[in-house]
This record gives C-alpha cells, structure tokens and sequence, in this order.
C-alpha cells in the first residue's frame, strides 16, 4: 500500500449516505484528479463515524481536521485551500453550541473527546471492505493469539476476567455463556450472532457492521474455538442492506485469507460463518425466535430451559452474542480481560455504545465508559436540547425500555443502577424527549409499536399489549376514566409476570415507567382532559391564545393547509373548518400560545 | 437419574428430573388448570393459566414448561397465582365472542369451564372486536376464529402428531391465527381432515360439521371404529339414541391416541343414513310371478332361512352350501358364523371378502415367520431405527398407521420409500427410489429392493450374525444376489443407483421396520415382492428385534380376527389346517361335532361352482360381493344362478336386492363384540346405541338361527360364545376379560430357522402392450375405505367434493390432450377399458404418477373401478386384481 500525504476519511455509513456523501465523493474524486494530486490524497470511504447529525463529515488524516456537512459545492475551495495549501477551511469546521467558536481537530470536539472508542475503535479510521486496513490495526491478532497460544479455557477465563457482559440488553455474561456452551458434549455446536437490532431508534449494531464488520468476525472466530463450535450464522436484518454487503465482503476476504474456513491459520480449527437474512419480526431479536426463524421456521420463542447453551439452534448447544459483545471479543483477547475490566463500575465493565436520538442536538453514535452519568452523555457529549427546550425525559432501552426523568440524569450507565430506576440498558437505544413530548402519547407510540410486534403466543403479551394499547389510546383521546389507570397498572404487572419471553415481560415498561415518573400527566389526561405537553390532538382546542400571542406569524407560515389567517401585528386566527390538526403549528410556536 | 424432590401446596413430592411441575402435580392429585397442554404434545407454554409461584425466587413459572429442581417450594393456588390467572382468562374473555348459548362446545368449552372455576365473570375491560373468518363450507370442519385463543393445539396437532402440515400461524400479536397456506379454505389446503384439532380445540373455534343436530351430546361412551384395521378408541356422542358425534376415546394406550382419521371422525353419520336394513325381508312372489321382498319378523325369516337350508343340503348336498363372513364383524359372529357352517350344515365352504382384501398377505406374513410375529405394536414402528415403505398406501389405507411412521421420521428414523407414484409418504422425506428412467412397471418393487439388498450385501450393512443363525438358505438365494451388480439391478429398475446407494447408507446395520402395502398380495408380482423384502428383513436381523420386522396394515376392521376365528375354507379357528387331522380332532372334540373332512371353496371358487350351478345357497353376512369383488357382472351372473341367498346385513344394497332373505343386522357401536388389529390387539367394546328398527346384534341373528337349525347350544349371551373362543383358540385365551387384550403368540419370539426365498426375476404379469398401453392401479383414497360399503353413506363423505377422478400422469395427460382441458377449469371426461370392462368418469393429472401409470381410486361411484378388473385373477395363489393393462379413450 503506499503511503498518501493524506487521507480523507469521508464517512460512507447509512446517515451520511442519506445527507449527501455520496455525490460529495463524487465531486471530491474529480477535483483531486483535475487537480492531479490522486498519487498522494486518497479518500477512504468508511463506516459510521457516529457524527450523524452532522453528516456527511470527513476526517483529514494525519491531521485529524474534521469537517462537516459538506456539500458538492463546497469541494473547489476545500481542495484549493485545505489539500493544496495546507489551510484549514474554517467554514466547514464543527461549532460548538455553546462557545460558538469553530473547532478543527476531531479529538477536540466535545462529542468525541468524551468518548473510548473500543468495540468502535476502527469506525473512520479504515476501509471496512478492505481486510488489510482491518489487520493492520490489529485486527485477527486476538483471534490468532487464541487459536494459537490459548485453550478454550483460558479464552473463556480471559473474557470473564473482562467482565464482558452481553450488550443485546440482558447483560448476561459472555464468558460464562461461553463456558456452559463448551462445557456441553455434542457432535457440532453453533456461534452465532444476533444482528437484528430492531427498537426504534437504535443502529448500534448496523454501524459497527458497516463500520468495522471484520471486528465481529474475529469475535465469532473467538468465541466458536471457546466453545468448539464449527459453524456460525450471522442473524442480520434485511433492511440493512449496507451491512448485508460489507458482512458478505468481509466473509469472503477472511476466507481467502484463512481466516474462515478450515485450519484456521494452520491451528487445525474450522470455522466457517454464514449470513442469515431476518424478515423484519422485532421478536426474532430474542434468542430462542431467532433460532426458530434459522432453522426455517416462523421465529416464535419457546420457553427456557432447555437454555440454547445446551439446545440452541437445531437442538444443538449454541451460543448467541451480541454485534457490539463480539465486537469488543478481539481487543479483549489481544491485550486481556483486565485492561477492559480497568474502565467501568463494579459490575459493568468497559464501554457501551448509545445511539442517541430525539430531541438532542449531536444525534449520533456514541461510546461511554460504563459509569459516565446519563446527565453527560446526553449534555455534554449530546450537546443538549436544541431550540432552548426543556428536557424532559430520556427513554432508555428501546420500547422495552423505560424513560428516566430530569431528576435521575445522574445516574451512571451500569446495568444494576439504570434497572434501579425502571429502565434497562437495553441495546443502548437513548431516546431524549424535550418538554413538547406528551408522556401518555410516548407510552401510546411504544405500545402500539410493541402490540404490532407482539408474535401471539402467549396470552398476556398478545392480548394485554393490544389491551394496554387500546385503553392508552382512549386516554390520549380523552375518553379516559380513572379506573383506566388501575387497569392499566394491573394488566402491567400480569403482563410483566406471566408472559412467555423477554418481549412480553418487558412489553409494560413504557406505561410502567411514564406512569411511575409522569402519572401527573395521565391524570390531566384523565380527569382534566388535558394534555399539558399538547400533543393529543383530541384535547386540544386548536385556537390561539391572545395573551400569549406575539403576534409573530411562525405559525401562519408552518400551517400546511392554510388554516390560519394572520397579519403583521396582528393575533393569529385559526379557521377550524380548514383545520387538519397536524399540530404544526403547536410545533412552530415559541410562546405557547395555541391552546 | 435419582428423583427430584420438592415441595408442592406444602405436600413433598418427588419426580423424575425433566417432569414438568405440571406433570409432577397432577401426579399427585394437584390439578392445575390449563388451555394449551395436552399429553401427547411438547410442552408449549402458551396460554400461560397454568402459572404457579416459587416461594423462593418469588418468581412466577409456567408449570407446563417448568421442569422440577430440588428444593422448589411450589403454589400452585397463591392469592397471587389466582389473581394473574384470573387476569389472563379475563383478557381471553373479554375479547371472546358472547355466544355460549349457541356454541356446538357447549358446556365442554374448557375456556368457559376455566372462567367459572376462577370466578371471572365481568371483565370489566372496553369492547374488542376481533373479527375472524368464519368457515362453514367444507362439510367436516366448522372454524370460527373469532373464538379462538391461540393455545396453538391445532397447529400442534397437525405438525407432530399427524404430521401434515396443513396450518400454521400467520401474522403477529393480536391478528395471529392458524390459517392454510396463502389463506385458502381448508378443503383447497393439504388438510386431510382427520379431525385432531377439533378434538382438541378447547373453544368453539374448531367444531364438527353437523347438520342434524347442535349442541352437547347426552352421553359419551367409548367404542372401537369399525372402518379401517388400526382399530383406533373412539369416544362416541350420543343424544337420542344417535351417533352426533365422534372424538377419539380419552383412554389411556389406545392404537391412536388423539388422532383419528377423516372417516373414524367424520362418516360415522353412515349410521344414521335412511339405507338402513330396518326389518328381516323375505323375497315374496306375487299372483304375476312378480317377486318383492317383504318385511316380516325375525322368527318367521329365520324359519325360512334354516328350512331353505336345510332342504338343499338334504337334496344337493353339504358342498352346495357356501358361507360368506364379514372382516367388519366381529370375532364372536365369525366365529359362531363359521361353526355354524361347519357343525349345522357341514361344510367347509367358509370365507370372507378379506380373502380379496388383505388375508392373503397377513396368512404369508404368519406363514414366513412361522407365527411368531402376529404382534406388532405401533408404537414400535413409531420407535423404529429405519423404515423401508414398500408400496405403502398407508397414509389413505391405514392413517393411523401413516402418522406413526411419519412421527419415527421426525423422530430421526431414516425413511426409504419405494413406490413408483410420489405418495405422501414418499413426499415426506428420506430417500424415494422410482422409476427415474423407465424400468418395467410390474416388476418395480422386486427390482428395487434387490437392487438395495444386493448395494447392502455389498456395502457389509447386513447382520451376518443373525443370518448365519437363523437363515436357511436352501434356495441359494444369497449366493445368486450377492453375485448381482447393485447398480445393473438399480438401472434395471429405471432407478438412478446413487439413490439405492444413499438409502443403503442409511439403512445401514440398522434394524428395520417393514411397511408393506395391506393390498401387496392383491397386487401383480405381490407374492414375489413379499418374498425379496422377506429376505431382506432376514439378513438384516429385522425379525429379531422389537421396534423393527414387517408391520402388516390392515385394511378392514376385523381381517385379522376373521382369520383368527376359523373364516377361511381350510382353516378351523386358531389357524389349525384342516388337512392336519390331529388339529382338525383336537376341534371337533371341543366342539363334540364331525368337521367335514374335505377343505372348502374359496370365494373364487365359490362363485365359478355357482356359475357351474353346483353351488345352491349363499349365506352372506357383512359383505356386499357386487360392490367389492372384480367384474361385478360376472359375480351378478353367477349369484342370480343360486337358488337361495340370505344376506345378513346392516345397509340395503345390490346384493340384498338379489337375496331371498335379508336380515338386518347392527353396525359396531350397535353391539357388543370385539375386533382384532393389524397389531395383534383384542379390543372389546359394548354397544353405544341401539339397532335402528327392528335390527339385532348379528352375534343374536345367528344365535337364534342355530337354534332354529336345531344346534343344542344356546347362545344366550356373547359371554357364551366368548367361552368357547377362549377354549378352542388358544391364542384368545383372555378375550372379554378386559377392554384390551393382545393376541398370544406361541412358542418361544423367534424359531430356529427362517427359509430364504429364492431369488425372483419376475414374469412379465400384465405388462402393458400396444392394445392397452397403460397400467391401471386400483387402490384406496382415504375418503372410502376399500369398497365404500359405509363411506359411500356417510353423508359428510359424499358432501365432501372428492369425486375419486382417473389420475392420469402429466405426460400422459399432454400426450392425450387432458391436460390442456384440465386447465380450462373443467375435468374431462375419459372412458377407461381394460380386457375386462370399461368406467367413464372424469380425470385429472396426478403430478406424483410415472408416465404409463394410472391409478384408479376405489369407493366413488360405488366402486365401478371393479368393472375393470379380473375377477380370474382372485384365483388362488392370485395375479392381481389391482393392477390392469388399460387404455384410455376421450370423451
């Protein structure tokens, strides 16, 4: 490979695909070959950089210059002045929020400067298409150092020494998994891994698998040699069309490379993995459905034991990780469990990814030491609330989830402390609602989301989400009476106890835990009917507040039907009959003047 | 594994590990209810009612999924467990339609019986519409989804017990439901409507057809079905003194266990069907010679019946007599039907119309293995190590028989199936060997399972250990296979030898079961067939094993018990010989009665004496000869010749109306009796309803005919003749004394030696030629069992839209242009000739048949496929009746 003066590390990942990178590639390739500097500037195009909200963004190596939603039309002056002068080009660099001064350099910003990046360790630093830039930083040395230096015990004894827990949500630790898969005797035993990432507002895994898909195969190489499995699948969405590919890429390079296949570098191990496409059931998230669904059956949990660990896939002892849990396998192997074990609380160990969304300014991917407060991740790394909005709650662990009010946000990410107060790690989905979310709405949105994605086996999930749904929605729609809640908080507890698997036990929490934090609001609902963040149309008078009025005209201009007669100076009307309720209009008004 | 111990309502109990606390407790008579478990299903944990507490972790389980662990400390009726229960049922409640008044479950329903027992009443929740398909248009199945709840036993059911694979669930959460493939009705989907699933649906989501009666019946008493040989317990509903409708029976170690078939579930509405013989006829001639059968009472029918009788034995002699017994009656009434024969009028002249159906072969069978292997448990089959399905049309013969083996190959048995036509069994998995490439259609089978034995020899997967002691190979059978090339013998019969080669590696030092055919010795090359898998099963020791050996189905009810009881022309009950003289002695001292000393006409035999008129009488109890026998003309001809036929039986059809004396007898759930199955298992049962009209029990017809006849002995009661069964066949010794016995076999398992068949290369037997270029087999569809006597009176049956068409291959069907017009929509009509006669009836193309092959399905129209068989080829030792040279003509 030769060396390039420089290397511009544009983001390729799924959100920077969607604001533009692509024909900014496209401009950026012509310029530098107009310009006849292709033999010392390369552009990489690379996975996630996390910076979404931001995209598309590229990093200029060595400097490590970052720069930020870059346009087609912005690519003379960067080359003319960045690649070939040697200038930073200031208007396309990061601005701080706060100090609104322009930042340069990547490791300055403070979205990434609070961040570790371990099971992300290659997102923009490599081409995931190419093996190469994989093993040149490191890559397969701990898969090499296991297949030939380690038995399967002290891989197993390493990775429980990390205290790697499983980072799908239910934070089961990976070593000990490990050791009741090995332990068990069977003629072919299976790797697999859970790439079905399904909540709403998570892409964790889709990116590292774009970014760094390498990093999970040398953790399936791990773990199947600890348990002695010989075949591993890879349970990925199909509507991750990007990861598919790069999963796809990367198998066939380790192959060529021998790094799948038989006598993995001359260890006598074999190992070979292959893709599994899902179809888009959330419940095939869970283990035992995901299972079903490989072996070619409608993915529906059944329950446990028998644990996958002694009759998983086809009845087979069977061990199934997390993308982000095998991401973090190879560091841990190359440089040992106690350097991961070194960052982290007492029972959560190292880092934990978060895709951070909503109502916060950095929207993006993240990765914290376990510990970091809540209240950190999302202000500061986060950036905050935009419009000057309040923070109101942040929704933690997808639809199973539960969301944690403003007088929590100190608490640290750990397992324990976050179940402590009614949510879960989860995947490490992190909703931020600012003080426009109705919690009775949000808990309606989660359920409605979890009743369709409910498979119908059981009872309690399947008729008690659909139940909790309906009884929701007629709150939201103002036909709630207060027996509605003990309703509610009854059929929660049955629902949380009796359900078959992890999806239903869980499927409450959005109700539970608004109901926990924000019952206040179900009671305005209820009683006052009376949504105090107005998002339910249905309590909502549409009209404007003449007091509060400003007489500003934001809202004439974001009426989409033209349902609002305003003047300059003059108070805002809304024609009810043109109406549409979209509440635009509640949106675009600073003043909380429509009631 | 030392039992586990733990604590349940506070009561110590202890159970194997792996027993879930559901099984645990019930074993200890703690009921837990549930809507979703059933004994003969894997642990689902759908319904979640069965919920207990652990008083340990707190936690609360589904103790239907639960395995026990030590120490456990289980409640099974916490103020807790109630409360989630009570929750769980009132959401299945409040969303289940609110019409128990009128739903066919009644107060059967087990959600309804759930609900009551844990108080749930009032829901207290909003209205859920949950709007389902409702489907009345098949004429077996009512399914009405908006009262189902998703305890998935259906789907169960019909992946693991009956494995068909009709229903599966389709959508998620709230909208799941079983449905067919692409949502089709059930009688376009692979549904074969046994009915598990509506005897298993807790709620009124799975109901019975019925059009004459709603609701819940009266009483349920347990019987045994009369329709096929797998002799499965029925629990039937009465109300009024009818049949309304069919379950399978509750008890424990039944042949069937929950399943049932379409006609054990479905046609037993044939009971009720307005053909039935209601009063004794005799034929009456008027001023103008015209004759008529008029009703009159059983003392003077009999009268006339016994002096007949009597009158031609005195005048034609004890030959001119001939006795036609019933493989659907029972031992009891076969065995006094043939005593009668043989003691009143003295004549050997006794078979059944299971000489055409089946006795043949379960005679071979007993004859090869030497009567050592009469009993054959299927659920030693469904335990078997390997099965060769040899022809087998058990899926429609025999069901329950089908659904065994299907279940040994989910169980991981591996599966050969050699059958030129893709059965369902051959479509189910395992290895199919078939004529890929041409090969002569009648010498198929024998073809194919030599070129496996030969691949076995050569590849050392036989038991040498075994043969060397128990096979005597006289013929040099062994040395002439063993010199064959197993893939000559695969190419010759048109089978790829890579297939005989895989089936021979999995069948390898296995011990396998055998399931050949019920009709294999009524079909062209049967004998010689039977013969190469007799061989095989010797060299691979499966004669010696007990989930292994040939497992025989039988096609009707009673055919092994009608054999057992002495209803063959040269043999006395208990298969003694007549021509072994100190058998024949050993009876008649029993019986302190002569035995006529020459062995009698055979049913063949029977009808050529009759044509040659030297046959007089005909005594005819249970059959129907014009419906089930080759060239019915030919049969009509020859009865119309006699001079006296009586016809006991239960429905009128052509052969009473040819009779002088019909006597109306009882169906099975009318009388009290016992069937003996293709396993071997004695079943006795008592009558359910009684006879409509003036019917009797035939055991009580022919009692009180031999009373008439002037024979001593008074059969009062069944027990009498119960009696003497026990004395005179040793292998019945316990009949009667409990609901289920097993035939006893005697002598030790397995005797010194076994002979080797010699090695057959077939005869060319009715090959095709230019005149009749097809080769037509007439065999069972599972809507008619054999000749459709009953099934074509089940009204369901006849409702259900199956017309029994000519299957016709695909290629031939283009070649004849049938296939285009099939496509139109409308099913072309064909004329179908053999040497022997010709059928019209409409075709379609059967994807799983070989060019050159049609296949016939028996039953439909009542049963004029026998129009184009050879009534000559029921000549013993048999040629064949079902296969036949034919051509087609169109319409």
């Amino acid at each position: 490979m030769n060396q390039a003066r420089l290397e511009l590390m544009l983001c390729g990942g799924t959100g920077c695909r969607a604001s533009g990178s692509h024909p900014f590639k496209d401009a950026l390739a012509a310029e530098i070959t107009r310009r006849e500097l292709d033999g010392e500037i390369r552009i990489v195009e690379t996975g996630c950089n996390g910076f979404c909200a931001v995209g598309p963004v590229m990093l200029v190596l060595p400097e490590d210059v970052f720069y930020q939603k870059l346009r087609p039309e912005d690519v003379p002056e960067l080359v003319e002045e960045h690649l070939i002068k040697g200038k930073v080009v200031e208007r396309l660099l990061y601005k701080d929020p706060g100090t609104k001064k322009r930042i340069p350099l990547m490791h300055d910003i403070p979205f990434f400067s609070n961040q570790m990046f371990w099971a992300m360790r290659n997102k923009g630093y490599i081409d995931p298409e190419k093996i190469d830039e994989y093993i040149a930083r490191d890559g397969y040395f701990g898969a090499a150092r296991a297949l030939t230096e380690m038995s399967p015990e002290m891989i197993i004894e390493e990775v429980k020494t990390s205290g790697l827990r499983g980072r799908g949500g239910a934070g089961f630790p990976a070593g000990v998994k490990w050791e009741f898969a090995s332990k068990t005797q069977s003629d072919i035993k299976y790797t697999l891994c859970n790439a079905d990432e399904g909540d709403p507002g998570a892409f964790m895994d889709r990116s590292i698998l774009e970014a760094d898909p390498h990093a999970v195969l040398e953790g399936m190489i791990i773990a199947a040699r600890a348990i002695g499995s010989s075949k591993g699948y890879i349970y990925c969405r199909t509507e991750y069309p990007l990861a598919l590919a790069r999963l796809g890429l990367a198998i066939k390079q380790a192959r060529e490379y021998g790094l799948l296949g038989k006598d993995i570098l001359g260890s006598g191990f074999d190992f070979d993995v292959e893709i599994y496409q899902g179809a888009g059931a959330f419940v095939c998230g869970e283990e035992t459905a995901l299972m079903r669904s490989i072996e070619g059956r409608r993915g529906m949990p059944r329950p446990r034991p028998p644990f996958p660990a002694h009759k998983g896939l086809f009845n087979k002892p069977t061990v199934l990780n997390n993308v982000e849990t095998l991401a973090n396998v190879g560091q841990i192997i190359l440089h040992g469990g106690e350097r991961y074990a070194s960052v982290g609380t007492e029972t959560s160990k190292g880092t934990k990814v978060f895709a951070i969304s909503g109502d916060v300014n950095n929207i993006g991917l993240v990765e914290v030491p376990m510990g970091i407060t809540l209240r950190k991740m999302i202000f500061e790394i986060g950036g905050g609330i935009p419009k000057k909005r309040k923070f109101k709650a942040v929704q933690l662990g997808g639809p199973s989830g539960g969301c944690i009010p403003e007088h929590l946000l100190d608490t640290p990410v750990d397992f324990e402390e976050i179940a402590k107060v009614g949510a879960i790690m989860g995947s490490g989905g992190v909703i931020v609602m600012d003080d426009q979310t109705c919690m009775v709405d949000m808990a309606r949105f989660f359920m409605d989301f979890i009743q369709e994605e409910s498979c119908g086996k059981c009872t309690p999930c399947r008729e008690g989400t659909r139940r909790i749904l309906q009884i929701v929605e007629r709150i939201c729609e103002g036909h709630g009476v207060p027996e509605d809640i003990e309703t509610l908080e009854e059929l929660s507890v049955v629902i949380k106890n009796s359900s078959l698997c992890g999806l239903g036990q869980t499927a409450p929490n959005p109700v539970l835990s608004t109901l926990r934090y924000f019952r206040e609001e179900y009671d305005a609902h209820v009683y006052e009917k009376r949504c105090p963040a107005k998002r339910c149309a249905a309590l909502l008078d549409f009209k404007v507040n003449e007091d509060k009025c400003t007489k500003c005209g934001l809202c004439y201009k974001a009426c989409p039907v033209d349902a609002i007669v305003w003047k300059k100076k003059e108070v805002a009307f809304i024609d009810q009959e043109k109406c549409i309720q979209c509440l635009s209009c509640f949106s675009a008004c600073k003043f909380d003047a429509i009631d | 594994m030392k039992n586990i111990v733990l604590t349940i309502n506070g009561k110590k109990v202890s159970a194997p590990p792996g027993t879930s606390i559901l099984t645990a407790a019930e074993k200890n008579g703690i009921a837990i209810p549930t809507l979703c478990s059933h004994e003969e299903l894997a642990p689902y944990g759908a319904c979640r009612i069965c919920l207990v507490e652990e008083e340990n972790s707190g936690r609360l389980m589904a103790s239907c999924v639960t395995p026990v662990a030590p120490e456990m400390t289980i409640h099974t009726d916490s103020p807790r467990v109630k409360d989630h229960r009570k929750n769980i049922v009132r959401l299945m409640i409040a969303e289940h339609p609110e019409s128990c008044i009128v739903c066919n479950k009644g107060n059967r329903c087990e959600l309804r019986r759930v609900a009551a027992e844990l108080g749930v009443a009032e829901t207290r929740l909003y209205p859920m519409p949950n709007h389902k398909p409702f489907e009345t248009h098949n004429p077996f199945i009512v399914r009405d989804l908006a009262k189902c709840i998703l305890c998935g036993k259906c789907i169960r059911a019909d992946h693991e017990r009956v494995a068909v694979g009709a229903i599966d669930y389709s959508d998620r959460g709230f909208s799941s439901r079983p449905v067919t493939l692409h949502e089709m009705p059930l009688e376009k989907s692979r549904c074969t409507f046994c009915g598990t699933c509506v005897s298993m649906c807790p709620t009124g989501a799975l109901s019975t057809h019925n059009t004459f009666f709603t609701g819940t019946p009266e009483t349920e008493e347990t019987t045994i079905c009369g329709f096929c040989g797998a002799g499965c317990s029925l629990s039937l509903g009465v109300s009024d003194n009818r049949v309304v409708e069919v379950n399978p029976s509750p008890d424990r170690d039944t042949v069937n266990g929950a399943t049932l078939c379409v006609r054990g579930h479905f046609a037993h509405d044939f009971l009720l069907s307005p053909e039935r013989l209601l009063h004794p006829l005799v034929r009456e001639t008027d001023e103008e010679g015209n004759t008529r059968l008029a009703p009159t009472g059983f003392d003077a029918a009999l009268s006339t019946v016994a002096g007949r009788l009597a009158d031609i034995k005195r005048r034609n002699g004890e030959e001119s007599i001939g006795f036609i017994g019933s493989a659907k009656c029972t031992n009891e009434e076969n065995y006094l039907f043939q005593k009668i024969a043989r003691v009143i009028f003295g004549t050997n002249n006794i078979t059944s119309t299971g000489a055409a159906g089946g006795h043949a072969l379960i005679r071979e069978v007993a004859e090869k293995t030497k009567g050592t292997c009469r009993v054959r448990r299927l659920s030693s089959l469904e335990n078997a190590d390997a099965i060769v399905a040899v022809l087998s049309d058990t899926d429609h013969a025999v069901p329950v028989a089908g659904y065994h083996i299907k279940r040994a190959v989910k169980k991981g048995a591996p599966l050969v199936v050699i059958d030129p036509y893709r059965s369902d069994l051959a479509a189910f998995g395992g290895v199919w060997l078939h004529p890929e490439k041409g090969g002569k259609s009648g010498a198929f089978g024998i073809d194919a399972i030599n070129a496996l034995t030969a691949r076995l020899i050569a590849e050392g997967g036989v038991d040498r250990a075994f043969m060397d002691r128990y096979a005597n190979d006289e013929h040099g059978w062994l040395p002439a296979i063993s010199a064959k090339d197993p893939d000559a013998l695969a190419k010759q019969a048109g089978i790829a030898p890579e297939r005989v080669k895989q089936a021979a590696s999995m069948l390898k030092n296995r011990k396998i079961a055998f399931v050949p055919p019920c009709d294999l010795l009524e079909r062209q090359n049967g004998k010689a067939l039977l013969d190469a898998l007799f061989n095989l099963a010797l060299i691979t020791g499966a004669l010696g094993d007990k989930n292994a050996g040939i497992f025989i189905p039988a096609l009707e009810n009673n055919a092994v018990g009608a054999l057992d009881m002495g209803c063959a022309p040269d043999m006395l009950p208990g298969w003694r010989k007549i021509s072994d003289a100190s058998e024949k002695e050993s009876v008649a001292a029993m019986w302190e009665a002569a035995i006529p000393e020459k062995e009698g006409k055979d049913i063949h035999a029977m009808i050529e004496a009759a044509e040659a008129g030297t046959l007089k009488a005909l005594y005819i109890m249970g059959e129907n000869p014009l419906r089930s026998l080759p060239d019915p003309e030919r049969v009509r001809g020859a009865l119309k010749k006699l001079d006296f036929i009586v016809v006991q039986d239960i429905l009128q059809n052509r052969t009473t109306e040819l009779a002088h004396v019909v006597l109306p007898g009882a169906a099975f759930a009318e009388k009290q009796g016992s069937f003996t199955n293709m396993e071997g298992r004695i079943q006795s049962f008592i009558p359910v309803v009684s006879p409509p009209g003036d019917a009797l029990p035939d055991w009580a017809i022919l009692a009180m005919l031999a009373r008439k006849a002037g024979y001593p002995e008074h059969y009062t009661a069944i027990e009498k003749i119960r009696q003497e069964i026990r004395r005179v066949v040793p292998s019945y010794t316990a009949l009667g004394s409990h609901r289920q016995e097993w035939v006893k076999q005697n002598g030790s398992e397995i005797p010194d030696s076994f002979p080797l068949a010699p090695l057959h290369t077939p005869g060319t037997g009715s090959e095709p030629d230019e005149k009749f270029p097809f080769i037509a087999y007439i065999g069972s569809r599972r809507w008619h069992l054999g000749a459709g006597t009953r099934t074509a009176r089940s009204a369901r049956i006849t409702a259900s839209g199956r017309t029994g068409e000519i299957e016709i291959a695909p290629a031939d069907a283009m070649d004849l242009g049938i296939a285009n017009d099939s496509e139109n929509g409308g099913k072309p009509i064909i004329r179908l000739l053999s040497p022997f006669g010709a059928i019209e009836r409409a075709a379609a193309v059967n994807q799983g048949l070989p060019k050159g092959h049609i296949f016939v399905p028996q039953g439909f129209y009542g049963n004029d496929a026998m129009q184009i068989a050879d009534f000559n080829a029921l000549k013993p030792p048999g040629s064949g009746w079902r296969n036949v040279r034919v051509r087609i003509e169109k319409m």
